[in-house]
């Protein structure tokens, strides 16, 4: 075929000229992006990640926004502020939709294995490597973990919140029951919740109790059980440990002889133990929140009691932060990260205006720990620093493969029906376990 | 409309339906994307993909650019379709890339691209060896950007779920174009593709054709030239029958009358009869002037004008600058005069056998000896040709043969490695010759 008539041409002259418009507004596109300079962009949400009240949600970040801009003249960070945590991961997987996701920006719960296996998450692995004022042994462990798929680190840990046990002090004196110590097990605990409760008021109805909230999950991390492979491929349900630990919430449930104890009888200090967020502890120890809350009553933290496997271990909740894979300052990125994650001011900073813990060893271990929980207690009891640390250094990280929560509240439904007895422990737990291995095997 | 003028066409409605449909998935893809953010369902839209998107602008613009490119390829290789193979080669294997390259961008969602690169291809390829190759391409290329095939371990988001972000009814609608561009394309295709072959099956017929014309032409000089040869041979016939009349027969008419004459006169006047005779004798040596005037005409021209040696020189000379062929000639009979029949025999046998040696022999280099011992006179003829095993003994040959016969002489022949003629002539020394 020959092109020799001039009307054909049109086609390579119309392609020429789309070319053409297509070139020139991505190289305008350009020209005025160079012209902003170097912005790094942070994703953060606004209030507490822990879910408690929170004054100063932007201190600690501003702070080292300023250290960091300090550090590197010329490069600004910016961040959106206002974003709540409910609409934090809609917010993100908007940018990351439009390609228009921060460099660094703080993963939201759960989401870690999602945004890695998409690629959002840059691999931290080689950053670390040449990094060599870096090194992972720095944090504690289940922290660290948490920030790991399939032996990459995508992600630093910012900040983390353990579990501890929360003690009625008043109720307990008034029992003549002395405080537990940081090796007490089950079998105490059980003692304990037996003693408490009774009907104090003569009508007949059970008025003081022994726990609160206290699940099977907190049992099974006690007793020093892991229910999942770390991968997640299978599951352990059947471990003679779980099945332990649900004896033992089937017989602490026991002592109530049925009663149901709610949020209220824990409010007006009925309730001896409940398993509590170290944020919270954080929250509502120091003043004004002491005055809206646990007012009428004396209470302090310990560690959770011990199963006959475990050493008291809890589970450790942990915010992360990650680097986009397709950021333009991966370096600059990367020293913001460590800024944030690996300086000891930042994290040192954290114990006074946050209400999680640092997930640096130095940082925990400093003496401002021990001053920081004193201000927020003032005149009575202390709480014990060396526990925290303690705590720390066993917690369990949370599994944080992409069908864990799905696969959790399977298992919540299973095992509930079997603490209440409408299942065999045993034969239960094989079932279940056969149930979620199938579930991952999908 | 001439056929090369509705391929144009096709070929410009097969650009513009692709575009067409390059933009309606990318295009759709990309506002998808946008549809999910304003319906703030990003995340669990996200938490079913298995990779991320890219970037709605680059979808558009990557797809777009790849495909423009691809279309501006091919065009070029219109231009330059008839300069030299190995840039025809780069041109399609540029293609292949773009078209890989658009698909991809668009999650190969949309794979009638290939049909435009397999139309370049086929309009390209030439030669069996060639068909092979093009063959194994196109399968290559369709199995690459088949979302079924590929798409799956290439990490690809299926159009579907960019969908999901639509209406059922524009979901329907998109579809509905989609699979409406498809059927297009592939009915475009198939008539281009029947438009070529069906020009290629037309080339071939119109070559066939020539071909016919060509051999009837052939036959026709063939039959001219024995006509020619045979009106020759008429003529000559003719010639020499009137000839023959003119000279003998008219010297014949005159001594028969004389003799007649003669007889009727020898008993009264036996002087008359005498002078008659010698009119008679004289009748008859006129007549064998004429006779031999007659047969000269009959001569090679060559040796009217020049002897024997010169006349042979010349035509050797004629023959090896008309083949350029390397002739030697070597004489060692000096002074080559003989008779005119002998002289005659000894030229034309020379000329065959060189001709031959050229003709079927395919000889570069031929050397021709002549040589006497006693009365035999050997002309010998030797060439470097190819030569036979198995003499076919043709026209040629066979006359020679006659014209030795003639002079009671010998003909040798034979060779498989070049050919050689010896022929031996007994020269007839002593009779006078004029």
């Amino acid at each position: 075929m020959k092109y020799g008539e001039k009307r054909v041409l049109w086609i390579p002259a119309a392609v020429g000229i789309i070319l053409f418009v297509i070139a020139a507004s991505c190289a305008a596109e350009q020209f005025v992006e160079k012209r902003k300079g170097t912005v790094l962009h942070f994703g953060m949400m606004a209030g507490s990640y822990w879910d408690v009240p929170t004054g100063s949600c932007y201190e600690v970040i501003d702070a080292a926004i300023r250290r960091f801009e300090e550090k590197h003249p010329g490069v600004r960070v910016e961040y959106t502020s206002g974003i709540l945590k409910e609409d934090y991961p809609e917010w993100l997987a908007e940018q990351i939709l439009l390609s228009e996701e921060p460099d660094v920006f703080m993963i939201p719960a759960g989401q870690l294995d999602v945004l890695a296996s998409l690629g959002v998450l840059k691999n931290l692995e080689p950053l670390m490597e040449r990094d060599e004022a870096f090194e992972r042994e720095d944090y504690y462990p289940a922290a660290w973990n948490y920030g790991n798929i399939r032996d990459t680190q995508y992600a630093l840990p910012y900040e983390s919140v353990p579990t501890l046990m929360f003690v009625n002090k008043t109720l307990l004196e008034k029992e003549h029951i002395k405080m537990p110590g940081t090796d007490w097990t089950w079998e105490d605990f059980l003692a304990v919740c037996r003693q408490v409760t009774k009907d104090t008021d003569g009508d007949g109805v059970i008025d003081q109790f022994g726990c609160f909230d206290y699940g099977w999950r907190e049992a099974v991390n006690s007793n020093g059980v892991q229910l999942f492979e770390k991968g997640g491929a299978k599951s352990y349900f059947g471990d003679y440990r779980v099945e332990a630990a649900l004896r033992f919430v089937k017989d602490l449930n026991g002592v109530n002889e049925g009663f149901a104890v709610t949020s209220r009888e824990f409010d007006q200090g009925k309730v001896a133990f409940r398993p509590f967020a170290f944020s919270e502890y954080r929250t509502y120890k120091p003043y004004p929140w002491r005055i809206k809350k646990y007012s009428d009553f004396e209470w302090d933290c310990v560690k959770l009691p011990s199963g006959p496997d475990g050493k008291g271990q809890t589970g450790l909740d942990t915010l992360l932060m990650g680097i986009s894979s397709r950021s333009g300052h991966q370096n600059l990125a990367w020293e913001f990260i460590k800024e944030l994650c690996y300086e000891e001011e930042t994290q040192l900073h954290l114990l006074e205006a946050s209400q999680g813990m640092p997930v640096l060893r130095g940082a925990v271990e400093s003496p401002l720990l021990k001053q920081v929980l004193g201000n927020d207690i003032p005149g009575n009891g202390n709480m014990d620093v060396e526990v925290i640390r303690q705590v720390m250094e066993e917690a369990r990280e949370t599994p944080n493969f992409r069908r864990y929560s799905a696969a959790m509240s399977q298992a919540d439904r299973e095992i509930s029906s079997i603490i209440n007895g409408e299942r065999s422990i045993d034969s239960g737990l094989l079932k279940l376990q056969r149930e979620i291995n199938a579930f991952l095997r999908q | 409309m001439s056929r090369e003028r509705i391929i144009t066409n096709l070929q410009q409605a097969v650009y513009l339906l692709n575009f067409a449909a390059v933009c309606l998935v990318a295009g759709s893809m990309a506002f998808s994307i946008f549809k999910i953010v304003d319906a703030m369902e990003a995340e669990p839209f996200l938490n079913l993909m298995r990779v991320r998107p890219w970037r709605p602008r680059s979808m558009i613009v990557v797809s777009l650019t790849g495909y423009l490119c691809l279309v501006l390829l091919s065009c070029i290789g219109q231009f330059w379709e008839h300069k030299g193979k190995y840039g025809g080669l780069c041109i399609i294997a540029g293609e292949m890339c773009l078209c890989i390259g658009t698909t991809v961008a668009m999650n190969m969602n949309y794979n009638g691209l290939v049909l435009l690169v397999v139309a370049d291809m086929v309009r390209g390829q030439k030669g069996s060896r060639q068909k092979l190759i093009l063959g194994m391409a196109i399968v290559g290329l369709y199995s690459i950007v088949n979302y079924n095939l590929t798409g799956t371990y290439f990490n690809m988001i299926p159009w579907e779920s960019f969908l999901t972000a639509y209406s059922i009814s524009t979901q329907a609608f998109l579809k509905g174009a989609l699979s409406v561009f498809n059927s297009m394309n592939l009915v475009l295709f198939i008539l281009y593709m029947t438009m070529l072959i069906q020009g290629e099956y037309r080339e071939r017929e119109r070559i066939q054709i020539l071909n016919e014309q060509l051999e009837a032409a052939n036959r026709k000089l063939k039959e001219y030239a024995s006509e020619a040869e045979k009106n020759a041979e008429m003529r000559e016939r003719n010639r020499l029958a009137r000839e023959i009349h003119d000279t003998l027969g008219h010297a014949l008419t005159g001594i028969v009358a004389g003799i007649d004459a003669c007889l009727t006169m020898i008993d009264i006047s036996p002087e008359a009869t005498r002078k008659q005779l010698e009119k008679i004798g004289d009748v008859a040596r006129q007549g064998m002037t004429d006779v031999r005037r007659s047969v000269k005409k009959l001569r090679p021209d060559a040796l009217e004008k020049f002897d024997l040696e010169n006349a042979i020189v010349k035509m050797l000379k004629d023959t090896g600058a008309a083949s350029g062929a390397d002739i030697r000639f070597d004489n060692r009979v000096r002074p080559l005069k003989f008779h005119e029949d002998e002289e005659e025999v000894i030229y034309r046998v020379v000329q065959e056998a060189t001709t031959n040696a050229i003709r079927h022999g395919q000889a570069d280099e031929i050397g021709i000896s002549i040589s006497m011992e006693e009365q035999w006179l050997t002309v010998c003829i030797k060439d470097n040709g190819i030569g036979c095993a198995k003499v076919e003994e043709g026209f040629g040959l066979k006359h020679m043969q006659e014209r030795i016969n003639l002079l009671e002489g010998t003909l040798e022949y034979g060779g498989k490695d070049g050919f050689y003629i010896i022929a031996r002539i007994p020269i007839r020394w002593g009779e006078e010759h004029e």
